[in-house]
């Protein structure tokens, strides 16, 4: 089956389900959303498998050309994993409001896996938009805080206004609109300087640098474990894909001290975002902390502006959504036993294989070898320490110092005294974990095989760099 | 000549029609609205104008839809107010068709004078001022006119695209353009509470939709068709820039304070305003579609918005006038709710809705000007707080037992789906394509 073809039904089969979800009757019909949700969403991820292992190849849908590349591939696979579990963690979470749930996790799917394929600049900021807004409702119907919600939607939406600037101002001068034209396109120093700036302010939140951060602790702490499994897995990375996929071909290159400026951002925002995580208790904050951490590490391995940094940056991308969104399952999994996700302790004696599968995200966080945060890590600081040897060393300084926050958390959560029951994991719930730390392991044991598909579209970017 | 103004020619014979068979009761009038807009692709004369012809044709297309919304929305009125109302309509769609100064001016009356006895029936006071604004107003496009023939010696008088071509204005282009910028409506006022706008909001919701929805957006086409040409050629950009970036951050300082839906429209038009003045201030291309697809986004939201209004007041829920009175609807009726926030996203500009078009096209006539493109981008932030608090109303309050349609709701979710389509702006994207490979060859 042609990709193209492939790609089309993981957009439109969700947005079908989505609206066949949103005219049901949610009082009589209930049992049939969830289980129209659940098939749709793992239709999707089967039909995202088939295309990532098809030939990658572009094409158009109503004059927007829509490209199944190297990258987007592993981001639309990972968006359809991500939002099945969501959905299937939903069905027993979701109490009220369900055919909302359903229908906007969907739409939702749709409308990221729209983003990540589309080759066009102006497509891209019109589904940031409607991303933004599905997203905005979907956390204020279930966080039950419309600060929250509001929050997050002032901050990116002030970013996209931005970047709507930035697609004017492009479409303005170049008369083209396609990200593969507008890459070979020859841009004076000025027009550079002001499309890196409108593009940087315009991902900067979204990629929840300090302070645009604001949004994201509240975003994971308080809607439900399978909101925040989308939030976490999926949305966060929308702004560090803008960077690796537009901003960083656009402008190739940028003035070295804005380079430093931009290192010193990340390591400000990941010596802040590890402070945060190790005064909290609540153990979704934390996780939301060490989320925008890794926000900010793959932002210094995107603007090292070399193959290392790009290629650790990717994969950090990545894998950190199946990391954050398998630490989230497990406190779902936590409260489903004990009834509470914060201040629970001795779960290794009540669930003692869980304990030592969920160990494993854990231990991916805090990077330890054959995880694979550590190969994105590694990759990501030796591509910036040629450049800023000093500045290097605190981000390697600041990256160890994980080890607290996530040994503690562990610590905390698995040892202690527990008056429970040995009991086991219910198949709903394995089915959530195993795939997640199976991928996990996985990714850190043979990265090399990991990058094999997305390798070419990684070279191309930084061969425009080299040229640059 | 009959082909070129066949809506306006049906509407005539409409009209002729009822004032015959007076006893009669007047045939639907949202018919006759509706079965006028496929006549509109028919005109070809506005094409000579500097205003494209897919231009126009949206506009009437426009007009005339919002004829058919106003005549629902009047339909107990009695048989003279109606018959004053599609006057009105045939005048707007005069103005916007019209290429000559004299029937401009005479279009401008045909659409003013039955509004102005519409206007102020149980308030004689607004009455009294509405009457003698317009009449000032018309005093004014007289001077504009009467200046453009004798004081600069205008050799083809009566066509409008005679201002693209005139080059010996020097000291008495201020006079002409404090005369133009007189002649457009007073549609702003210091505080939303006192001003022209929210006045006029607070007459039957009929009247108000024939102001905003018909009269206002044809002398804004208007404006922008003299003024556009004058400034264009002739400099005097930053002057227009200015009132308009000046209305645009008064609007912005305004909406973020408003909870009422009535302060809330006219916070809107007063951007909307901000708007049309910076679009002058670049005329081209860009620019015209900015005025096209801001006033359109603007005519649908507010025709939207007014038919809720209607509804709600007929189910006797008078303090429906608050946001916080939409809480929890999406719980009742999902579409209606989808429906009443996509009007509202189209309003304030959000895309994939018509309102984002004219932000388009109007940053892209603005690009050559980065700084105030950067400073106008500044004022739609404050429309974000207000969608934030429609949303907060529609999707995540609780219900309060105000607000529920128990009759009709039906009709009014597919009235509000329907335009809610229309605002999504694939049709006029066609309708331009069509139009513009008819222009063309």
């Amino acid at each position: 089956m042609p990709a193209g073809s492939v790609l089309l039904m993981i957009i439109l089969i969700p947005l079908l389900g989505g609206f066949y979800i949103f005219r049901t009757d949610e009082k009589d019909f209930s049992a049939d959303i969830k289980s129209a949700s659940v098939w749709t969403a793992a239709f999707a991820f089967l039909m995202s498998l088939i295309l990532f292992f098809s030939a990658k190849e572009n094409f158009s849908f109503f004059d927007i050309p829509f490209s199944a590349n190297g990258i987007s591939v592993y981001m639309i696979a990972s968006t359809t994993l991500l939002i099945l579990i969501g959905v299937v963690i939903g069905c027993d979470e979701i109490k009220s409001n369900v055919r909302q749930f359903h229908a906007l996790s969907l739409f939702l799917e749709s409308l990221l896996v729209m983003l990540f394929s589309t080759a066009d600049i102006f497509a891209f900021y019109i589904l940031f938009e409607l991303i933004l807004l599905t997203a905005f409702v979907l956390l204020g119907v279930f966080s039950k805080d419309s600060v929250c919600a509001s929050k997050f939607f002032a901050v990116l939406s002030v970013g996209a206004i931005f970047l709507l600037c930035g697609v004017v101002y492009l479409a303005e001068t170049t008369g083209i609109t396609e990200t593969d034209v507008l890459i070979k396109y020859a841009f004076t120093e000025e027009q550079r300087n002001i499309i890196f700036t409108m593009f940087f302010i315009g991902f900067a939140p979204q990629a929840a640098l300090f302070p645009l951060h604001i949004w994201l602790p509240d975003s994971y702490a308080k809607p439900p474990i399978s909101v925040s499994v989308i939030f976490a897995g999926i949305l966060s990375k929308i702004g560090v894909f803008g960077m690796l996929t537009i901003l960083v071909p656009l402008t190739k290159s940028t003035d070295p001290i804005v380079q430093k400026y931009i290192f010193i951002g990340a390591i400000i925002t990941i010596g802040y975002a590890t402070l945060a995580a190790l005064a909290h208790r609540n153990v979704k904050r934390i996780t939301a902390y060490i989320s925008i951490s890794y926000s900010a590490i793959i932002v210094s391995g995107i603007f090292s502006y070399n193959v290392e940094g790009i290629f650790g940056a990717f994969f950090n991308m990545t894998v950190h959504g199946f990391i954050v969104s398998a630490l989230l399952v497990t406190f779902r999994i936590i409260e489903n036993h004990f009834g509470t996700q914060n201040n629970v302790s001795g779960v290794s004696a009540a669930l003692p294989n869980f304990s030592k599968t969920a160990s494993i995200p854990m231990f991916a966080v805090i990077s330890v070898p054959l995880l694979p945060c550590f190969v994105g890590n590694f990759l990501i600081i030796s591509g910036n320490f040629n450049k800023h040897v000093f500045l290097s060393s605190i981000l390697c300084f600041l990256i160890a110092c994980s080890v607290f926050y996530g040994l503690k958390m562990r610590h905390d959560i698995f040892f202690g005294e527990s008056n429970r029951k040995k009991s086991k994991l219910s198949n709903v719930e394995c089915l959530c974990l195993y795939p997640l730390v199976l991928f996990v392991i996985i990714a850190g044991v043979i990265p090399d095989k990991f990058f094999c598909f997305a390798k070419d579209e990684l070279f191309k970017i930084c061969r425009a760099e080299s040229e640059s | 000549m009959i082909k070129n103004f066949l809506p306006e020619f049906l509407l005539s014979m409409y009209i002729i029609a009822a004032l015959i068979s007076r006893k009669a009761r007047l045939p639907n009038g949202s018919l006759i609205f509706i079965a006028a807009i496929p006549a509109c692709c028919f005109c070809e004369e506005s094409a000579k104008t500097n205003f494209l012809l897919h231009n126009v044709t949206l506009l009437k297309i426009m007009l005339l839809l919002g004829g058919s919304v106003i005549s629902r929305l009047m339909k107990n009125d009695s048989f003279e107010n109606r018959l004053l109302m599609t006057c009105s309509i045939l005048g707007s769609l005069l103005v916007v068709s019209a290429n000559n100064f004299i029937l401009l001016f005479f279009s401008v009356q045909l659409m003013i004078i039955p509004a102005c006895r519409l206007i102020g029936r149980d308030d004689p006071g607004f009455r009294r001022i509405f009457f003698l604004s317009c009449i000032l107003r018309s005093l004014l496009l007289a001077a504009a006119i009467g200046f453009i023939y004798f004081s600069l010696k205008a050799t083809s008088f009566g066509d409008i695209r005679y201002l693209i071509s005139f080059s010996e204005i020097d000291q008495n282009f201020l006079l002409l353009s404090i005369l133009i910028l007189a002649s457009l409506p007073l549609r702003f006022g210091f505080s939303p509470e006192n001003s022209f706008a929210f006045r006029i909001l607070r007459e039957k919701i009929s009247n108000a939709a024939l102001i905003y929805c018909v009269a206002y957006p044809a002398a804004l086409i208007v404006f922008y068709r003299i003024t556009a040409n004058v400034f264009g050629n002739f400099g005097g950009r930053n002057l227009l820039l200015s009132a308009g970036l000046i209305l645009s951050a008064s609007a912005a300082v305004q909406l973020p304070f408003q909870n009422n839906l009535k302060k809330i429209i006219a916070c809107a038009v007063t951007s909307h305003v901000g708007t049309i003045f910076m679009c002058c201030a670049f005329p081209c291309y860009n620019s015209a579609n900015a005025v096209i697809f801001s006033t359109a986004s603007e005519m649908i939201s507010l025709l939207g918005i007014f038919v809720l209004l209607d509804e709600v007041k007929k189910n006797k829920y008078s303090e429906i006038e608050n946001i916080q009175h939409l809480n929890s609807l999406q719980n009742r009726h999902p579409i209606l709710a989808l429906s009443i926030f996509a009007l509202f996203l189209s309003l304030f500009g959000f895309p994939p809705f018509l309102g984002f078009q004219s932000r388009f096209y109007l940053f892209s006539a603005m690009v050559e000007n980065f700084s105030m493109l950067m400073i106008y981008a500044a004022t739609l932030i404050p429309n974000l707080i207000c969608i934030i608090k429609i949303s907060e109303a529609l999707w995540f309050k609780k219900n309060n037992d105000i607000f529920i349609f128990d009759e009709g709701t039906g009709k009014i979710t597919g009235f509000l789906a329907s335009l809610t389509i229309i605002a999504i702006p694939i049709i006029f994207m066609m309708l331009q394509t069509i139009n513009n490979y008819m222009y063309f060859t």
